[in-house]
């Protein structure tokens, strides 16, 4: 936007003043993209450094025979095909991703419950919301430690909560046993995100206008009706955008699940992320772990835009993991 | 906007933390000389002369000895400059018995400790 | 549709509150009590309490040492999300060549979770010679996709007239940067510290993965070191538990509004 001059000038001298006026902003306009360029460069490098050089070097390696005191060599798809024919323990871990992440809907569907609760208009519903919430922003490890403690086989609460009900007669070592180790893990995984799930679901409760209620209530719809008909059409992209975040959150509850289980006993808990940490920094495989990560990511990939065809293209915003 | 709320939250927790902070140890101060007093009865609760207290440190996971000293005749002992915040006594003495162990944990290292109860000797562990 | 009766609500929203809240409430009295591992059944209450565990946990840890990790890096990660995410944002709404490429590689590069970066992130990061440092905690947290296009959204949304009637009046940029810009932005400021701090205060795969040293460990680091390291020490362990839970809940509790709508706009926009 070059300045205009305010007084028309003489032609002759409007010409130049044209040109100077020109000149001025294309001069003007390539400092604005140096400007611009410049404002993008740190993020970009962070990007490039932390995402894009990554993500390359990482296929790289995964065809490779690399450990950092070795010097790479070509090993083609010998990686890849000791993960797909060879190694038990990535099927089931990647198996557990899949369980861990079908286990979303169901505290989505606990979240709805609690958020159709938290959005009546009842006295201390802003205090439910804080307390339902809190769980979410609190450091993950701490809630790996104290549901660990929740579970324990002796003293835990779950276990004497249990008993008392007389559900079981003796303590169950949860997370011991390969039946209950990764439910309990989804159990506090539940636990933590599901105030999360009930925010987006109530952001999404509160933009359906009063009126539709009233008017199917005149037509003489009951309650259930009415949450059929207009409540979850009306919150499917709430609900789309829970299904994403639980997506990523199996492909990212690495802390839960180091602090509870460590990904044991044998592999029962581990996820394809704790699977690639063992494997690349306690046995130094990063080659093998590279390939398990390319088709971690792969299949991230494929799910979200499996997801993202569901929802018709309205995307979701994907959280990068922190 | 809600901001100006904010932050007025944020500075009033913070400076009462600062001050209950600088309150703390203000009195930590004042109150670290690692000085351990207290006296060593028998089992009829009269003084004992002589007797060797024993302290020893507790840490997480095992006992340590850290000091020994003996009471004086009206049977007062006294420790200075330990550097402890979880530690047991013990007092014995040759012939009289042995007191049983006792547990004390103090709230910081080297806090001051004067004993409302004196150690009894002859009263806890066999001889 | 307000006619049915409340108390069922309440109930059920109290119930729910408890499961919530029991999990808090647990690990609160056992860093009070300790526990004996024996005794069955468990104490409901908390007999005897006393702090002893907590005095235990300051002088067996540097806990102090961790907080200062912690709080040092979620400091630099949100004053450098704040600043490189608006750089960034008010880029993106300026047109230059190369706009669309690069909103693509935003998008794409949002497609990655940082932990399947994990591997090379760990070799390069080893290449600058940033283990065990600050820096190379902070560093690949310091700019969030997401935040970036909430800050070009934000910045999109003032009017250019307003800008463009202070520029005529004289107004130096600086000074529209500070009185108009950031005024108007506030609600994208907002959730970008608290979207930054939420991911670097909680953030433990990547301090595992480059920390080897004790004196840089953070908070949930030093946490789960004690939980491998100290089995013997139950109350100890989940008084240093509280302690670390505590300064991420007060920040909550006295930003509840802001996280609520700073974690909702992280996770709808963008």
């Amino acid at each position: 936007m070059a300045p205009r001059t305010d007084t028309a000038p003489a032609p002759k001298t409007r010409r130049r003043v044209l040109e100077g006026a020109r000149t001025f902003a294309s001069r003007k306009r390539t400092r604005e993209i140096g400007l611009v360029w410049l404002f993008l460069a740190p993020s970009l490098a962070i990007f490039t450094i932390y995402r894009i050089v990554p993500l390359i070097w990482n296929g790289v390696l995964s065809f490779q025979f690399w450990s950092p005191y070795k010097p790479a060599e070509f090993a083609g798809l010998y990686h890849y095909e000791e993960m797909l024919f060879y190694d038990e323990a990535f099927w089931e871990t990647l198996w557990n991703t899949l369980i861990f992440m079908a286990s979303a809907p169901v505290g989505i569907a606990l979240a709805l419950g609690v958020a159709l609760l938290v959005d009546t208009p009842i006295r201390g519903r802003n205090t439910y919301r804080t307390i339902v919430f809190m769980s979410y922003p609190v450091m993950t490890v701490a809630v790996g430690i104290i549901w660990q403690w929740l579970f324990n086989e002796k003293v835990g609460l779950i276990n004497y909560v249990l008993i008392s009900l007389g559900v079981i007669d003796q303590g169950i070592p949860f997370l011991e046993s390969f039946t209950f180790a990764l439910p309990a893990v989804i159990v506090a995984s539940i636990w933590q995100v599901i105030g999360f799930y009930m925010i987006i679901l109530l952001t999404g409760l509160q933009s359906i206008p009063p009126s539709l209620y009233e008017a199917a209530a005149i037509d003489g719809a009951g309650a259930v009706q009415r949450f059929r008909r207009i409540t979850l059409p009306l919150i499917r992209p709430s609900l789309f955008l829970c299904f994403v975040v639980g997506i990523i959150n199996s492909f990212t509850a690495f802390d839960l699940i180091f602090v509870m289980t460590g990904g044991g006993p044998g592999h029962a808990t581990d996820l394809l992320v704790t699977y690639i940490y063992s494997t690349a920094f306690r046995l130094s495989k990063f080659d093998y772990a590279a390939a398990i990560t390319v088709v971690n990511f792969l299949l991230f990939v494929a799910l979200a835009f499996l997801a993202n065809r569901l929802a018709g293209g309205e995307a979701g915003a994907v959280k990068p993991g922190g | 906007m809600r901001s100006p709320g904010l932050l007025k939250r944020f500075l009033i927790t913070l400076t009462a933390m600062a001050l209950v902070t600088a309150a703390w140890n203000v009195y930590v101060v004042l109150n670290d000389d690692g000085t351990i007093s207290g006296r060593v009865v028998d089992g009829a609760g009269n003084p004992v002369e002589g007797a060797k207290v024993t302290l020893s440190e507790r840490s997480l996971l095992v006992a340590r000895p850290r000091g020994q000293t003996v009471t004086d005749a009206e049977g007062q002992f006294a420790f200075t400059g330990h550097r402890l915040h979880r530690l047991y006594l013990e007092a014995s003495k040759e012939g009289a018995g042995r007191g049983s162990q006792r547990e004390y944990r103090l709230y910081f290292k080297g806090q001051n400790l004067e004993l409302e109860e004196p150690l009894q000797l002859g009263a806890g562990g066999a001889t | 549709m307000h006619r049915y009766p409340r108390w069922p609500v309440h109930v059920a929203l109290l119930a729910v509150s408890t499961i919530m809240l029991v999990p808090f409430y647990w690990v609160l009295k056992t860093s009070l009590t300790g526990e004996n591992i024996f005794a069955f059944p468990p104490a409901l209450w908390p007999e005897n309490p006393h702090p002893f565990f907590y005095v235990d946990v300051w002088y067996a840890i540097p806990f102090f040492r961790y907080l200062v990790n912690s709080v040092i890096v979620s400091v630099v990660v949100v004053a450098a999300n704040v600043v490189l995410n608006g750089m960034a944002g008010y880029a993106l709404t300026r047109d230059f060549p190369g706009k669309a490429t690069t909103i693509l590689l935003f998008l794409s590069c949002m497609m990655i979770p940082f932990q399947v970066t994990i591997i090379p992130a760990y070799l390069i990061t080893s290449e600058l010679g940033l283990l065990n440092s600050h820096a190379g905690m902070a560093l690949p947290l310091s700019s969030t996709i997401v935040c970036i296009f909430i800050f070009k959204a934000a910045f999109e949304a003032i009017p250019k007239s307003l800008i463009d009637a202070a520029r005529i009046d004289g107004v130096p940029d600086w000074m529209i940067v500070f009185r108009i810009i950031m005024p108007l932005t506030k609600p994208a400021i907002a959730t970008n510290v608290i979207l930054s701090f939420i991911w670097s205060w909680n953030s433990f795969l990547w301090p595992l993965v480059i920390i080897r040293d004790e004196t840089m460990q953070t908070l949930p680091l030093g946490l789960s070191r004690f939980l491998s390291v100290v089995e013997d020490t139950t109350g100890a362990l989940y008084a240093f538990c509280v302690m670390v839970l505590v300064p991420g809940l007060v920040i909550f509790l006295l930003a509840q509004k802001e996280f609520v709508s700073g974690l909702t706009s992280g996770a709808t926009k963008g």
